[in-house]
């Protein structure tokens, strides 16, 4: 006997109770709960076991006779779709900068399989329908009741706080946001409804064009046609460019018109000869008139770099004669640039191009720029002038200045040595002596006299002797007092006046050895080896 | 279960500084013998108490992240291994063997498809443990050999790590349950057979780990002996320290008594002059007797004849002259090796064994040779 399948009565739905009806027949009757379908079963309005799919098998009168014996007892069944279905609930919330967003929250749920008897904890409180007699003994969860039961809790503890956080401009394509909303939320089903058996898979939102969305494309689509009307303009300026060179020859067409219908055909013929002769000359001239302008116009640009050179050259001239030098080169410049301006008159004159007039002022033009460029130069060469007078009359200045301030110095470095010398050797300096003999001299004095006073006296009498013999350095100094120094150091030294210098021949005698051969293999190590560093021999204890 | 991956006796600090004197064969702080390894030219390393070169063989074994750790009654567990050569100085290691041993189960071979590491390369291998017939915690021990290469030389040494998988016992829940339930008001009893419990099927998750985990590297010792890795197979091994006593051999013709000092590890025989005397051998091989050198027979031994030194705790022999010699009458060619063992008599000339031997004998006061003496006997052919 094959089996029914049994599944929710309605693909909203996502739990049911079996009506009993269905279970009562004569016959034997055999149902199949499928595996992705949670099949609880209540015996006496208590929970037996929760089961993931199943077969029944139900009625017949054998086991009708069985329930006779057994007594009466109560079985219900209900069944609960494990699979994960997709709500979806509007959201609204305020971005950080304050515009309303709005978009679409989709959210995949699951009644958790590991828990399917808490799907109980879920049909609590949900309203079965409002006319009790269509679904008569019916007990069912659908999708939107779920929905319904969670969505409360997520717009203001999720989307406003989560959609606050950042600026409507950046809101749509951020999935860092998307992923906080979805952590969010699953905390919040959780907390909410995570006993009763809900879980939440995945949570996506989809937004609406928000206001500040709609003004930028609107920046990007005025800017799409600011670029498109800019290039327009471009084209049509080209446009005109290239009509403006020629209408000089179409004018002059056009003037005749009047005249050709008042012609007779010789005139005509005669009209049309002189206006293409007329056309052609009009395009030779125009021709040589850009090719003068041109040499105009690099004649100018020379004129304005000699001028800068000229500039650059007073500016940096250090005395008069530079200045001299620059101002015989700038004449002869002068008179260079004027006899090119004149050339470049003549040349415009015989070209035809130009009309007198033309000539006059472009040559009037230039000559008034070339005074006014003279005078500018003449202006910065007197200024340099005086610069030159200020330099020297300030380096004069400084000069005596820092002779004074040596002068100065050297008295108060004077003083400053004072400070730290011994009154025998300021008096050797103020006796006129180096402060390097005077060193002499002082630790002399002091290794032959015992007193201070017998030391001064010491002194007095070196003093005395050095400036005779015009002692000027430290060498001179020594040797002066060579003869009788040992055994004056010696006494000096015995009396603790000095210190005796060590014995010139006691050096290699105590210094100790770098290095210690190996008794056994004669290798040499370093004298701080404690073995030999080639056989292992021990050198030290 | 995190440990370093490894635990092992580093040379001292003082040795270390001793051997920055490359003619230094003793540390001058502790006087012990300066043990580089046989590539020291590349790595300028020194040889722990294992005999290993902790900078070239540096071998690190973990399960990767995402394995699967428990597992049923009956089923087989199949574990994702990482095999990192560590090695900072640039030198490979050769991964020449793995096995994988489960509990009363024989040692399994793991198929690599790799042998050559470079440093710092990591190689994936998935070790399967076969089927776990008994509940519990067992260990899993996985043994593979890494070797060093350098010139013709190769060291091997075998390492073992073991990791603990769970294998859980069938639970009762997966019985077969019949439910029959009466009931009048539906009119029919109710038989539900064979369902799935679903409150099972949460325990059902296999265990996955969520990183790598370094497993312990251990040095298995006896594994390298008893599989003839390392040492001789009646189980005593020469450490690359043993002492080298030379007897029979005139003065200046050897090297001092003691281990080996040389850089590489090598010392050469042959003919010509040794180092003493500014030559190329460590050891002067020559036919002498009192009344001097007999020339004429020497000239049959070639100026550099073979090398002596010590691999995988062996003391090993390298023919380096072109008319070969014999090891116990066995002739060997140019460039063979052959393992020397104690009572092994060397004769340098194939054709004239007699004329001078030398033979071999190990001191050894325990499982480790001592001392090696190294005899020269000059026989009746000399002329």
């Amino acid at each position: 006997m094959s089996s029914e399948p049994i599944s929710l009565s309605d693909p909203r739905m996502i739990a049911e109770f079996l009506r009993q009806s269905e279970f009562k027949s004569f016959f034997e009757k055999r149902f199949a709960v499928p595996p992705d379908y949670a099949a609880l079963l209540f015996k006496n309005g208590q929970l037996i076991d929760a089961y993931k799919g199943g077969h029944f098998s139900v009625g017949g009168l054998v086991n009708q006779l069985k329930g006779l014996v057994g007594g009466s007892t109560h079985v219900g069944m209900m069944i609960a779709d494990l699979k994960p279905f997709s709500v979806s609930t509007p959201l609204k919330a305020l971005s950080k900068d304050k515009v309303e967003i709005a978009g679409a929250a989709t959210l995949e749920l699951q009644v958790d399989p590991e828990k399917p008897s808490n799907i109980l904890g879920m049909m609590h409180g949900i309203n079965r329908g409002p006319h009790k007699d269509e679904m008569p003994g019916r007990k069912a969860l659908s999708k939107d009741d779920v929905l319904n039961r969670i969505r409360p809790h997520l717009t203001d503890r999720v989307f406003e706080e989560a959609i606050g956080r950042v600026n409507a401009a950046e809101i749509r394509g951020d999935r860092g946001l998307q992923d906080k909303i979805q952590a969010d939320i699953m905390t919040e089903v959780e907390r909410i409804c995570g006993d009763i058996g809900l879980l939440v898979r995945a949570v996506s939102v989809e937004w609406a064009v928000n206001s500040e969305e709609v003004a930028e494309m609107q920046i990007a689509e005025a800017r799409r046609e600011q670029d498109r009307m800019d290039f327009r303009l471009e084209m049509i300026r080209r446009e005109v460019e290239r009509e403006s060179e020629g209408t000089e020859i179409i004018i002059k067409s056009e003037l005749d018109t009047a005249k050709l219908q008042n012609a007779s055909e010789d005139e005509l013929r005669m009209m049309a000869l002189n206006s293409e002769v007329q056309f052609l000359d009009a395009r030779e001239e125009a021709k040589r008139r850009q090719e003068l302008e041109a040499l105009d116009h690099e004649i100018r640009s020379l004129e304005v770099e000699r001028d800068a050179a000229f500039k650059n050259q007073i500016a940096t001239a250090k005395n008069d004669v530079d200045l001299a030098e620059i101002q015989k080169r700038r004449s002869q410049v002068d008179a260079d640039i004027a006899m090119i301006q004149q050339k470049q008159a003549d040349a415009m004159r015989k070209s035809g191009a130009f009309t007198e007039l033309e000539i006059t002022t472009a040559v009037q033009k230039q000559q008034a720029d070339h005074l006014a460029r003279l005078q500018q130069l003449d202006i910065q060469m007197q200024n340099a002038e005086a610069d030159v007078a200020v330099k020297m009359a300030k380096a004069q200045n400084d000069h005596e200045i820092a002779k004074i301030m040596a002068e100065g110095n050297k008295k108060t470095n004077e003083i400053a040595a004072f400070r730290n010398m011994t009154p025998e050797q300021i008096m050797a300096i103020n006796a006129g002596l180096s402060s390097d003999v005077a060193t002499v001299l002082a630790e002399q004095a002091r290794a032959r006299g015992q007193s201070s006073a017998e030391t001064m006296q010491a002194m007095r009498d070196m003093v005395e002797a050095a400036t005779a013999a015009q002692i000027r350095s430290e060498e001179q100094a020594r040797a002066m007092f060579k003869m009788g120094m040992d055994g004056a150091v010696g006494v000096a030294a015995g009396a603790g006046g000095g210190h005796a210098p060590a014995p010139s021949s006691a050096g290699a005698a105590s210094e100790a050895p770098a290095t210690v051969e190996c008794p056994k293999c004669e290798t040499v190590n370093a004298a701080k080896a404690k073995y030999c560093k080639q056989c292992g021999h021990k050198l030290r204890t | 279960m995190m440990q370093a991956a490894f635990s092992h006796v580093r040379p001292k600090a003082c040795c270390f500084r001793a051997a920055l004197d490359r003619s230094a064969t003793f540390c001058d702080e502790c006087g012990q013998p300066i043990l580089r390894c046989m590539a020291s030219e590349e790595c300028g390393g020194l040889l722990d108490e294992d005999g290993r070169c902790p900078v070239c063989v540096a071998p690190e074994l973990s399960i990767d992240a995402g394995a699967v750790s428990s597992v049923k009654v009956g089923g087989a567990l199949s574990i994702p291994l990482l095999i990192t050569n560590t090695s900072a100085v640039g030198r490979p290691l050769f991964i020449k063997e793995m096995w994988v041993k489960a509990p009363d189960k024989a040692l399994t071979p793991v198929d690599l498809a790799f042998q050559r590491l470079a440093s710092g390369a990591v190689a994936e291998v998935s070790v399967s443990t076969g089927a776990l017939p008994t509940a519990g915690v067992h260990r899993i021990e996985v043994i593979f050999i890494a070797a060093t290469r350098y010139l013709w030389r190769e060291e091997c040494y075998a390492f073992s790590a073991s990791f603990a998988v769970d294998v859980e016992a069938e639970s009762a829940g997966s019985i077969v349950q019949n439910i029959n339930v009466s009931a009048d008001q539906i009119g029919a009893g109710m038989t539900i057979y064979n369902p799935t419990r679903m409150q099972r099927e949460k325990a059902d998750a296999p265990a996955r780990r969520a990183e790598p985990i370094v497993l312990t590297l251990q040095r298995a010792d006896s594994f390298e002996r008893q599989e003839g890795y390392r040492g001789y197979e009646s189980g005593i091994a020469v450490p690359r320290s043993v002492a080298l006593a030379w007897a029979g051999f005139d003065h200046g013709q050897v090297p001092p008594d003691g281990p080996i000092r040389t850089q590489t590890g090598v010392l050469s025989f042959g003919r010509a002059s040794n180092a003493a005397h500014s030559g190329m051998n460590d050891v002067r091989l020559v036919i002498s007797g009192p009344d001097g050198t007999d020339e004429d027979a020497s000239v049959h031994i070639s100026r550099r004849h073979f090398l002596l030194y010590v691999e995988n705790d062996r003391l090993m022999l390298r023919v380096e002259s072109q008319n070969g010699l014999s090891v116990n009458g066995d002739p060997l060619r140019r460039g063979e090796t052959a393992i020397l063992k104690d009572g092994d008599v060397i004769a340098p000339l194939v054709r004239r064994p007699d004329a001078i031997s030398l033979q071999v004998s190990f001191d050894v006061p325990a499982d480790e040779v001592g001392q090696v003496v190294l005899r020269r006997r000059i026989g009746t052919g000399r002329r």
